[in-house]
């Protein structure tokens, strides 16, 4: 599969504490691709500090939210005819180190979806508590869903080729987690995950609130199930 | 119903109706939810104000009592505003976004644009404010 295309998108909402190191770690570890980061109406100095670092940024000017960002960043890629993305996630968590790996894989096991995977081959990174929680819940909803368990569906490293970033931009995502997978499945596109290894956050705050951590199961389970739905209905009409 | 009753109750639906006409002509109501609910007050007051009217549509939904079918009729009808309300402010919201996100990447191509050797950059207006908001 011909990739010679790529961009790292990485959405950003107040990670000023972050983001320097993240660029710098792009740029020693991942030079050699295009990046971009989405700034989602950070005010905490953010969009400057990309700017300062002459980094390419879109500014949106209200926060749309995660979900949204990663389907203009979707939008995007395909404007400027990318054959495919990283998405990459501005807290410091992940290591750009590993970009290639996922890249490879989309090449070498033609697959529409490589899954940075913290947990399909250990369970060091843990998180907070409710969050492993729902991460449980969605990767268990995988194997009935989908015949295989998917151990990470809450992954911010993924990669993605053009050929799943045009059939993700014409559905409702919440956090493009689960949702995503499954629609991609139901719609014919192989996934794979590939082990990494994720660091904690390093500053700042989760962008997931105790009020989110009770909302979001619920929403993106509901997601998912219209995901499956929309699958069904694409292959009965064909 | 008592003739005082159907008195008070066309009054208010007169009321009623010169107050969703006033909207429309002020451009605060579409006409399409206009004449929604004008013909909604119209038919709550033929079934008030003629028991016959009244008396088909009880039959008609198999209630025992006209209140039971008013009743029924109204929960009917203020589910189906409530989902159509909703399906609005989804499709709005949808917009809303796509919005936004036409006038971010629309920026980034302008100021691309912008810093390429033939033209001088514009100078830009920082967009992080000192207030801070909540995550969407």
């Amino acid at each position: 599969m011909g990739l010679e295309r790529v961009i790292v998108v990485v959405p950003v909402f107040n990670e000023a504490a972050n983001i320097c190191a993240v660029l710098e770690d792009l740029r020693q570890n991942a030079g050699h691709l295009d990046r971009v980061v989405i700034n989602d109406g950070s005010t905490d100095g953010t969009g400057r500090l990309v700017r300062a670092a002459k980094e390419r940024v879109i500014d949106v000017p209200v926060n749309l939210g995660y979900g949204k960002v990663l389907h203009l960043g979707l939008r995007y890629m395909l404007a400027r005819e990318y054959d495919a993305v990283v998405f990459f996630d501005g807290d410091g968590q992940h290591s750009a180190a590993q970009i290639d790996r996922l890249i490879d894989t989309l090449r070498t096991e033609e697959v529409a979806l490589a899954i940075g995977s913290r947990f399909v081959e250990s369970q060091a990174y843990s998180g907070p508590k409710t969050r492993r929680a729902a991460q449980r819940w969605f990767s268990w909803l995988t194997r009935p869903l989908l015949g295989r368990r998917i151990f990470d569906t809450t992954s911010g490293l993924k990669a993605l080729t053009a050929g799943a970033a045009e059939q993700l931009v014409r559905g409702t995502f919440l956090d493009f987690h689960i949702e995503a997978i499954v629609r991609l499945r139901m719609f014919g596109y192989a996934i794979a995950e590939v082990p990494i290894e994720a660091r904690e956050r390093r500053e700042g705050e989760s962008m997931y609130s105790l009020l989110a951590a009770l909302k979001y199961p619920l929403k993106t389970t509901a997601l998912t199930l219209v995901a499956v739905m929309d699958g069904l209905l694409s292959r009965q009409s064909r | 119903m008592t003739t005082q009753g159907i008195i008070v109750i066309d009054i208010l639906g007169i009321l009623l109706l010169l107050l969703v006409a006033e909207s429309m002509r002020r451009r605060i109501l579409l006409i399409g939810y206009g004449l929604l609910w004008s013909a909604t007050l119209v038919a709550v007051m033929t079934a008030v104000s003629v028991p016959p009217f009244l008396n088909a549509i009880t039959h008609a939904v198999g209630a025992l009592f006209p209140v039971s079918a008013l009743t029924l009729l109204g929960f009917v009808f203020i589910f189906l505003v409530l989902i159509h309300v909703s399906v609005q402010l989804t499709l709005l919201n949808a917009r809303q976004v796509e919005l936004i996100q036409n006038l971010a990447l629309k920026a980034e191509a302008d100021e691309r644009e912008g810093s390429s050797p033939d033209r001088p950059a514009a100078p830009r207006q920082d967009r992080d404010f000192a207030d801070p908001r909540g995550h969407g």
